[in-house]
């Protein structure tokens, strides 16, 4: 019976005849790899690409740079850290903007009739009133503590990197509110610091205590995003010191303080 | 599944590939948000949605290539432009992602050439590498062979590869195909596994069975 050794010798000499083969002539195709690749082509001509992909380097390496690019092998492409939805939205809008949205060609005469309609004056003050109205709800309700769900967002202004002193810095501090039902707390950290590979936000109490540290990669434009969620957060005076991180090194580039109050 | 009879798309000179059978079936929620695009329906809410499907992947192409954050984020915005301006051009030839890759690695070499680089160094594998020094790297097999090998070593040598050969073809399709790949291609589990479309533990497994079944079968090559 063959050993080991052996067999890798074999197997080396398969390895020296296969150096120097050239891809075949005809390949299945982009479109055709494509679908192999998503699982959707029948059985018979799944196993007839295989055979192709076995031979042909050209196509090998097409797939293997495809599914790369999908986020195959431990590399899925997960969303920006620190960012979320709110970074993502931020790009989309920018993506709409250079896209420019189409105005709408010249109305026909049944949509000017419509608009002249809208454009009268009785519409307007009905439109008032009932604008009137409904602002006169929303105040009422939001005076009776109703519910509120989803993140509130809140801008804040940087002191820089620290010239202020610590009681400066505490007794200006921006008052935050997160309202009853609201899950979580978006922060958006103005900043005109340069940019670093990596970033790291220390959230400390007023005794300089750290309290919450988050890692990420991404800005929006040069402002920080950070979501902060409900469970972690109590009412109190908070300093938040942003740093910028490159492999060993980090430096303390924008701090933030926020008197925050948790309804 | 629904199939639809597409055009043919071969893209080799001379090639023609017989009709393609695209199964685009209702999962491949891409297509249908492209589909829905096409045909003017909520065309901004399905943008938006295919727009996040994706985004992060094309970041990622980037971010791999070296690019800074803002570069990125340009680069990715680039990409998505052209995406939704050629929209109503995709006509499901090949899948989305494939065809989103496709502008990505066009837009990639465009800003390549503005730079006038020839090749930017990013984090890419040469399916070449042999410095690996993980359980991932091929066992060399490699042997020195004399500067003249005399003529019975040619005939020898010539015979044991017909009996690999004829061995390796007596395996089953799957482990055949996965010994070619490793052992005479040299590529990595989680690449063969990718080209197979099976999981790297169906790999190892292959691999395993297929050096049992070559040992058995070639009782005798060795030391002669």
């Amino acid at each position: 019976m063959t050993d080991d050794r052996d067999l890798d010798r074999l197997l080396g000499l398969l390895a020296e005849e296969g150096q120097d083969q050239p891809d075949p002539v005809e390949h299945p195709g982009d479109g055709k790899l494509s679908f192999y690749h998503a699982g959707r082509l029948p059985p018979e001509e799944a196993e007839a690409v295989r055979e192709h992909l076995v031979q042909c380097q050209r196509c090998r390496d097409l797939l293997l740079r495809h599914a790369e690019f999908v986020g195959e092998g431990g590399d899925a492409g997960e969303g920006l850290e620190g960012v979320g939805d709110f970074g993502v939205e931020v790009e989309w809008r920018r993506v709409r903007e250079r896209l420019g949205r189409v105005v709408p060609p010249s109305v026909a005469d049944e949509d000017a009739a419509v608009l002249r309609f809208l454009k009268s004056w009785k519409v307007a003050y009905a439109m008032a009133a009932i604008l009137c109205v409904l602002v006169g709800v929303s105040s009422y309700r939001l005076a009776q503590n109703r519910v509120e769900t989803g993140a509130r967002v809140m801008s804040l202004s940087s002191f820089g990197q620290t010239r202020s002193s610590m009681d400066e810095i505490l007794k200006n501090a921006q008052p935050v509110e997160m309202p009853k039902g609201a899950r979580s707390l978006m922060l958006v950290l103005g900043s005109s610091s340069e940019d670093y590979p990596k970033y790291r936000a220390v959230i400390s109490d007023r005794a300089g205590r750290p309290q919450e540290t988050v890692e990420f990669q991404e800005r929006v434009g040069k402002d920080f995003s950070l979501e902060l969620p409900r469970s972690r957060l109590s009412s109190g005076v908070y300093v938040i010191d942003v740093y910028g991180v490159e492999g060993e090194e980090s430096d303390l580039i924008d701090r933030y303080s926020i008197d925050l109050r948790v309804l | 599944m629904p199939h639809v009879s597409g055009p043919s798309s071969g893209r080799q000179d001379g090639s023609v590939e017989p009709p393609v059978i695209l199964s685009q079936g209702p999962d491949d929620l891409s297509f249908r948000l492209v589909r829905l695009i096409q045909q003017g329906i909520d065309r901004e809410e399905n943008s938006s949605r295919l727009f996040r499907l994706h985004h992060s992947r094309v970041q990622n192409f980037f971010k791999k290539k070296g690019f800074s954050t803002q570069e990125t984020g340009d680069l990715t915005q680039d990409v998505f432009v052209r995406v939704f301006k050629g929209i109503d051009a995709f006509r499901g030839d090949s899948t989305f992602v494939w065809w989103l890759r496709e502008v990505a690695e066009s837009v990639y070499k465009n800003e390549l050439r503005r730079r006038g680089a020839e090749k930017r160094d990013g984090i890419e594998q040469s399916i070449d590498a042999t410095a690996s020094t993980d359980d991932e790297t091929p066992r060399p097999g490699l042997e020195l062979v004399a500067p003249d090998p005399s003529p019975l070593a040619v005939v020898e040598r010539r015979e044991q590869m017909a009996r690999m050969r004829a061995a390796l073809e007596s395996l089953p399709p799957q482990m055949r195909q996965c010994c070619i790949l490793r052992y005479q291609k040299g590529l990595k589990y989680q690449e063969i596994a990718t080209i197979m479309g099976i999981s790297i533990e169906t790999v190892k497994a292959h691999l395993f069975q297929a050096r049992k079944r070559l040992t058995a079968q070639l009782g005798g090559e060795g030391s002669k």
